[in-house]
């Protein structure tokens, strides 16, 4: 695997994001837990401690005449193993050595001290107090608020409370009482090594499982970098198999052979083109070389030496027009920052049109008409090439229409938009040519005499130069009956 | 004499193979699409007829048909800018392909092994 690779970088943040939520989540719980333990603990010494101070209330209250102090009765509480005899014992004393092996008093440490925090008496197990008071920890004391400490003595962990409490009504005195920590920190210790070893097996598991899925996850990226491999411009008809696959990846599984198809559409379209191209300047090309050769075949007179060299400068002429319109689409396509817009008055621009038409049809004896609106129309236009793409529809309504015929120029203002329509009494175009009218090289009739033969991109150069003006063009027609052709431009 | 019908739209192109092929010896008659053609089949009798293959209205492969459905005594030589591979693709089982940019020596050789050496009444 490679350590910049997708599937890696996957892994990675997939393991990242999964243990930092588990070491966030394991550290609540442990000390959520060591909370728990330490406060339950806590709450159990603090009973303890009133359990001893109500006991020592109980002495103190029965021995108060026998001549018995605080100190006596406190050490018949905390060491109760000096009655040796059980006989001997009263009421009192077994209910407390009840008491006692209930709360599990005998294996605790229990101290007792003045408000100054000096030691009075503490149990067997005791050699001082279990923690020393600094001055502000009596403060507290003596507001009644008990103190817990975890402390380490004689090399054993214990926790430890001290709580103030007082005897015959006001004499106050403090109980500290402690208890092991050993079965706490054990179960701390346990639950800790549990979430240590626990984590990273987890994150192992995660990481395989993660990079299971990517693999699976970028499966198609691999079948998609297959087949882009396999594609060439000779074999276009590799695509990538969408089953089985994941919505996104069905998206981009989709738009790559929808790329390819268009790929291929493009090199179809390529080819025909060029092929028409190649049929567009093989034709003339033929002519000059048969003429030519025919020419040369005997002695001729100058008047057909003559013809054939008209013939070959015509012939010529017409390869370099469709040359000339070639370069033309491709700039009209390819390059818009060629083009020089300027503003200018649409109607004025449309007189000016007609008024050069109307030259052109009267050799063919057609006449022209225009209906203009009173108000100019301002335009953002490419002036020489507007006036092509209006001479490209006037000229060809000229060759498709007989002598007597008729040509219509009309604008209109629409709602942002001109709309210019040129039509005739022509010969028409066949319902089924209509669509292909606008495409590259496509020709009705290449036999008209009095306009010289078509290239065969008119239309669509018109087309093109509508295009990059924003605009469209739009073709009408019945056959015997004309055409109409509608250009619409938007307005400023 | 052999009658050969020229069908081509463009003009010239039509007058260039009628002059050089009335030199050679044979008949001409040069109709400028399909449905001449037609006309001029059904009223006389054709023994080649040089088809190109782009033509408006009728391409010349529906003509082909046409010819081989009710004048199949006459043979076809597709004459067209495309290459003869392209040509026989649009047009398969005509008697020759003659790409219009070639000599057209290999035309005449061409026309001449088709309707059989030493036919043409006459020529040089």
């Amino acid at each position: 695997m490679k350590f910049n690779s997708i599937r890696f970088k996957i892994s990675v943040l997939y393991v990242a994001i999964l243990g930092i939520i588990l070491i966030i989540y394991s550290s609540f719980l442990y000390l959520s837990l060591h909370y728990t333990l330490y406060d339950e603990l806590d709450g159990e010494l603090d009973k303890k401690a009133q359990e001893i101070a109500r006991a020592i209330d109980s002495y103190v209250e029965k021995y108060a005449g026998e001549q018995q102090d605080f100190i006596s009765c406190a050490r018949q509480v905390i060491n109760t193993e000096e009655f040796p005899d059980p006989d001997e014992i009263d009421q009192l004393q077994r209910q407390w050595l009840q008491k006692v092996d209930n709360l599990g008093l005998k294996d605790d440490y229990i101290a007792f001290l003045d408000v100054k925090g000096k030691p009075l008496i503490k149990s067997a197990n005791l050699q001082k107090e279990l923690f020393s008071f600094a001055p502000k920890d009596i403060n507290k004391l003596l507001n009644g608020e008990p103190i817990s400490k975890s402390i380490k003595f004689e090399k054993r962990n214990i926790r430890a409370i001290s709580t103030l409490f007082s005897y015959d009504g006001n004499e106050k005195y403090i109980i500290q009482v402690g208890a092991s920590l050993k079965p706490v920190i054990h179960l701390l210790q346990v639950r800790l090594m549990h979430i240590l070893v626990s984590i990273p097996v987890i994150l192992l598991i995660a990481a395989l499982f993660g990079r299971l899925f990517a693999v699976r996850i970028l499966r198609p990226v691999v079948e998609i970098t297959r087949t882009a491999s396999k594609i060439t411009h000779e074999d276009l008809t590799a695509r990538v198999k969408a089953e089985h696959v994941d919505e996104e990846m069905k998206y981009l599984v989709g738009a790559f052979n929808d790329m390819i198809s268009r790929l291929q559409q493009s090199f179809s379209y390529i080819a025909e083109f060029s092929s028409h191209v190649a049929h567009e300047l093989k034709t003339p090309l033929a002519i000059i070389k048969g003429e030519s050769d025919i020419a040369l075949r005997k002695e001729r007179d100058a008047q057909e030496y003559k013809r054939v060299i008209k013939v070959t400068l015509e012939e010529t002429e017409r390869m370099l027009k469709v040359i000339e319109g070639l370069l033309l689409l491709t700039k009209l396509d390819y390059r818009p920052e060629s083009f020089n817009f300027e503003q200018f008055d649409l109607v004025e621009f449309l007189k000016e049109i007609y008024e050069q038409s109307r030259v052109l049809a009267t050799q063919k004896e057609i006449t022209v008409n225009i209906k203009l609106p009173a108000s100019g129309i301002v335009i953002n236009a490419d002036r020489l090439h507007l006036r092509r793409l209006f001479f490209n529809l006037i000229s060809n309504s000229i060759k498709f229409t007989n002598s007597g015929g008729r040509i219509d120029i009309a604008v209109m203002q629409t709602d942002k938009k001109a709309v210019i329509t040129v039509s005739d009494t022509g010969i028409g175009i066949a319902g089924e040519d209509l669509p292909k009218i606008f495409d590259r090289f496509f020709h009705v009739d290449r036999t008209g005499k009095i306009i010289e033969p078509g290239t065969g991109l008119g239309l669509s150069i018109a087309k093109s130069i509508a295009a990059i003006h924003g605009g469209a063009i739009d073709a009408k027609s019945k056959p015997r009956e004309g055409s109409a052709f509608t250009v619409t431009l938007p307005i400023l | 004499m052999k009658r050969i019908l020229v069908v081509d739209d463009e003009e010239r192109i039509r007058y260039i193979y009628a002059r050089l092929l009335k030199d050679e010896g044979y008949d001409v008659v040069a109709t400028k699409d399909a449905n001449y053609a037609n006309e001029v089949l059904k009223r006389e009798n054709i023994d080649l007829i040089l088809l190109d293959i782009k033509m408006p209205l009728v391409e010349g492969d529906i003509l082909y048909e046409v010819v081989q459905l009710f004048h199949k005594e006459a043979k076809v030589i597709v004459t067209s800018v495309y290459h003869p591979q392209d040509q026989k693709r649009i047009i398969p089982g005509a008697a020759d392909y003659y790409d219009k940019s070639q000599d057209l020596e290999i035309l005449i050789s061409k026309v001449k092994k088709v309707l059989g050496n030493g036919m043409a009444g006459g020529g040089e």
